[in-house]
């Protein structure tokens, strides 16, 4: 995604004065910074007996700076286009997911199918109803506070997503493997935040060095998991006696 | 000879296995019933329960479609589309119902019944559906639910609700849930009763065509449906029995109607009564087991019990058979006390008489006593004197009796063989000497009715008496002829007896007594010359109650000559002295007629009567062992006690006697 990154040594060192223009400075210009490294790791996750995982890649991992660290650019200078993620409907399927983006920014919804779609979340914070439109037509949505949010579509109750909006630049997601990778992490305290539709979420405290941290583990527990049908967006349920899960 | 048929041995083992079996049969018979029975009542309980649980679940399951449909009908969105009739979206919502409603398919139609989406199948054209009951019920503001058919012969549950615009019906929802394999593995799950069902309905052409079973869909379980009889009356439910791979299975079968009340299909509950029988059947495997084993030690305890039976039975067969040869030597062992042993000593006493008997007639075979001896005492005064009566050999006599030849003279009279003409029968007349009678008006009387007890005696060892008659004023008998020898004329010629045939006799002499005492009847004259030895050995006794005639008064006693009757030497001292006589007197006669026997001679011999008398009266006999060494101590004991003078010193009873005798051998 973008690559304003920033030290942590420049960070701790600045006054709330000049934080503005500092991150703005590095915004408008990404200044060569020394020290960053790479963090990976793997997520397990803990399945029920005789059930195996299939869905790393919707894990989310993302680093949140211990010791009152410098967040990352959320905000955006007028004018300025705001970034944007897409998740597309494509075969009464929202694709991807899961996507994970920051604070302010918005989600671009895309209708693939021959059909009608409607769009929206009840999250509270993150409540929004795209309306129903059809073929072709694409439809957004601002995602401002940091959550997971789940997404969902009013007359195909199957049709799920998460948009994870995560505090910081420094996020990634796992792939089918469970492994992750996140680049350009200054040296530092940081609080791992790992993230999973089915799971609660873990917090693991790590100490990035200027080499960066490899094979950072973590454990899930999806074993916990309930599910629960959701509501339509008019707070009825689609069809209790349905085998379906949505 | 050997024993033809089956063995006693075999009989026995037969006989126990016999009733082994019986009582396994029975038990098995009876439990059979009772499973049968108890099967039967449990099958009916569990179709009965099992109908109860499809009829809910199908009934449940049609209420969970039309509420399903019902909201997933309510989604605002759906009803703007349906409204709207955009073509895709419509299509897409179907389709969509159809996943979310897990139906095999779902259709859509406007307010006239116009289908304007079918799930699975995008270009579906807009034909009519009013003709669904189910449609109609629909656009009249009424959901429903009913069995229906599709194209391709599955039977179906639909479920039809209307589709509300603002304030208008702009549709119906049409959904139908395919009653396949999957549901009637999940109905006979959720019955929890093992009962196999089998979903059916009829296609274009008429045929039975099976939508479901958990049986699979083979050509006899089609034939089972294609038997069913025809209804379409939902509450009529059939009894079905038919066989599936060789099981037997018992059913209820019952039909499917679609809200209008058609028949669109039925279906068949199913329960293997065999596997309801296992039970028993493993209890039957059990009882034919132990029953097996039952088999077995009867088999064994009954031929163990078998040979302790059979085994002294077959040595007193054998010894029977040996007898019968003509072999009597066969020592037969007393083996125990039981019913066996009491016959093998039975047994052993008779192959002893047969012995005796066997030992008479070689007697009478080996020595010359083939003359007739009586003939030689016949005197030319005797003669004279029956032919006064008419009893002259070759003449009629008393008009019934042909006479034939004079057999002999005796102290009473005259016997001859003659043949009763009316019976057709040889027999033998006895006159009687008239004197005695004629002295004593109620002497004949007397006699008359001793002679009426004495032809009651019926034995092989008495002569048989007839009757008693008088003819010209000559008194007479009438008896059974015996053909053979007087023991005297035996003895004479012989001089003495061997100690076997003196046994013989004396065992057949104290039976003949015995029966003769029990009746009553004392004979009061035995001597040698009353018994007769047949040629197969048989001793018979003549002239029982013949003496009677000639027993006078007591008081009349010895003093006259003349008036004692019979024979002298065989006479009882209290019978000599007119006392007190009772049977005892035989018993003594017995003991003189076994003396004359051992030794040739009776006890007592004198030239007159008188000094006979005065000798049987105080005289003590010569021991018979003193004058035949032969003679064993036993028997020699016997026979001197016989001729006790004391009538309480002799055997009591011609039983005793007999007991005695055969002790000795």
């Amino acid at each position: 995604m973008s690559g304003h990154r920033s030290t942590r040594r420049r960070w701790s060192q600045s006054t709330a004065a000049t934080l503005a223009a500092v991150l703005l400075a590095v915004v408008l210009a990404p200044a060569p910074v020394a020290a960053q490294g790479s963090v990976n790791g793997r997520v397990a996750i803990t399945e029920r007996p005789g059930e195996a995982t299939t869905d790393f890649n919707a894990t989310v991992v993302y680093l949140v700076p211990v010791d009152s660290a410098p967040r990352p650019p959320v905000a955006k200078a007028k004018g300025e286009k705001v970034p944007s993620a897409s998740i597309a409907m494509n075969g009464r399927a929202f694709v991807p997911h899961v996507r994970v983006i920051t604070p302010g920014m918005k989600v671009e919804f895309p209708n693939q199918d021959p059909f009608s779609h409607n769009i929206f979340s009840t999250a509270t914070g993150a409540a929004f109803d795209l309306g129903l439109y059809g073929a072709g037509k694409s439809k957004d949505a601002t995602f401002k506070r940091a959550g997971a949010f789940p997404i969902y579509c009013n007359i195909h109750p199957r049709m799920t997503a998460f948009v994870v909006v995560a505090p910081t630049s420094w996020y990634a997601q796992a792939g089918n493997d469970g492994r992750w990778t996140i680049e350009g992490v200054p040296a530092g305290r940081y609080t791992l935040h790992v993230w999973h539709e089915r799971a609660t979420e873990v917090k693991q405290s790590i100490t990035v060095l200027a080499t960066g941290l490899s094979d950072v583990s973590s454990s899930l527990d999806a074993r916990g998991f309930k599910f629960s049908p959701h509501k339509n967006k008019f707070g009825k349920e689609y069809d209790k006696n349905s085998a379906v899960r949505y | 000879m050997k024993p033809r048929g089956l063995s006693l041995t075999l009989k026995i083992f037969l006989g126990t296995a016999l009733v082994v079996v019986a009582i396994v049969g029975a038990t098995l018979a009876i439990t059979a019933r009772q499973a049968s029975r108890t099967v039967d009542d449990s099958v009916t309980r569990v179709l009965a329960s099992a109908r109860e649980a499809v009829s809910a679940q199908l009934t449940g399951g049609g209420k969970g479609l039309l509420e399903s449909a019902t909201t997933f009908a309510e989604n605002p969105q759906f009803r703007s589309i349906v409204e709207e009739r955009v073509g895709t979206d419509v299509l897409d919502q179907a389709q969509e119902a159809a996943t979310s409603l897990n139906a095999i398919w779902v259709q859509i139609t406007d307010a006239k019944g116009l289908r304007i989406a079918k799930s699975d199948e995008p270009g579906a054209p807009e034909v009519d559906m009013l003709g669904s009951a189910e449609i109609r019920s629909a656009l009249e503001d009424d959901g429903t639910t009913g069995f229906g058919v599709t194209k391709d012969s599955v039977v179906i549950q639909v479920a039809a609700v209307p589709v509300y615009g603002a304030g208008k019906i702009v549709g119906a929802l049409l959904v139908a849930r395919a009653i396949d394999d999957a549901f009637a593995a999940e109905l006979k799950q959720r019955s929890a009763s093992d009962v196999e069902i089998i979903f059916h309905t009829t296609n274009a052409t008429g045929a039975t065509v099976i939508s479901a079973s958990t049986l699979g869909r083979t050509p006899e379980v089609l034939a089972a449906i294609e038997a069913l009889p025809e209804t379409n009356d939902a509450s009529a439910e059939m009894r079905v029995e038919r066989d599936f791979a060789e099981v037997h299975y018992v059913g209820l079968a019952a039909v499917l109607n679609n809200s209008a009340g058609d028949l669109a299909g039925g279906f068949v509950m199913l329960k293997n009564r065999d596997a309801e029988f296992a039970g028993f059947k493993r209890l039957q495997q059990s009882l034919l087991l132990s029953g097996g084993l039952g088999i077995l030690v009867a088999g064994l305890l009954s031929l163990l019990l078998a040979r302790g039976i059979t085994r002294p039975v077959s040595k007193l067969a054998e010894a029977a058979r040996r007898a019968a040869d003509g072999d009597y030597g066969t020592t037969i062992p007393q083996t125990s006390r039981d019913e066996i042993g009491v016959l093998a000593g039975a047994f052993r006493n008779l192959l002893g008489d047969l012995k005796e008997k066997q030992a008479l007639v070689d007697f009478l075979s080996s020595g010359d006593t083939a003359k007739t001896v009586q003939l030689q005492i016949m005197s030319a005064t005797a003669e004279q004197r029956i032919e006064q009566g008419g009893l002259v050999p070759g003449n009629r006599f008393a008009g019934r009796y042909e006479v034939k030849e004079i057999l002999g003279e005796g102290g009473m009279g005259t016997v001859f063989k003659a043949v009763d003409g009316e019976l057709g029968e040889v027999i033998a007349i006895k006159t009687l000497r008239t004197q005695f009678l004629a002295q004593d008006p109620t002497a004949l009387d007397r006699f008359r009715s001793e002679i009426r007890l004495a032809r009651k005696i019926s034995h092989r060892n008495v002569v048989r008496t007839h009757d008693i008659g008088e003819n010209s004023g000559v008194y007479y008998i009438t008896m059974e002829f015996v053909d053979g020898k007087s023991l005297k004329d035996l003895i004479k010629a012989r001089r003495r007896l061997p100690l076997g045939v003196t046994l013989s006799v004396g065992k057949q002499l104290a039976r003949a007594l015995e029966v003769a005492h029990d009746m009553g009847v004392i004979h009061r004259d035995i001597k040698p010359q009353n018994m007769v030895v047949e040629p197969d050995g048989v001793l018979k006794v003549m002239d029982f109650g013949i003496a009677r005639m000639a027993s006078r008064k007591p008081e009349s006693g010895v003093t006259q000559q003349g008036m004692i009757v019979g024979t002298p030497e065989y006479m009882a001292p209290e019978q000599v002295t007119g006392g007190e006589v009772d049977h005892r007197v035989d018993i003594y006669a017995a003991g003189c007629v076994l003396y004359e026997c051992l030794t040739g001679r009776p006890p007592f011999q004198a030239e007159t009567a008188y000094q006979l008398i005065a000798k049987l009266l105080e005289e003590v006999p010569e021991h018979p062992a003193k004058l035949n060494p032969d003679v064993p101590g036993a028997l020699d004991a016997l026979v001197m006690a016989m001729l006790s003078k004391d009538p309480a010193g002799r055997p009591q009873t011609a039983l005793a006697l007999h007991d005695r005798l055969a002790q000795i051998g």
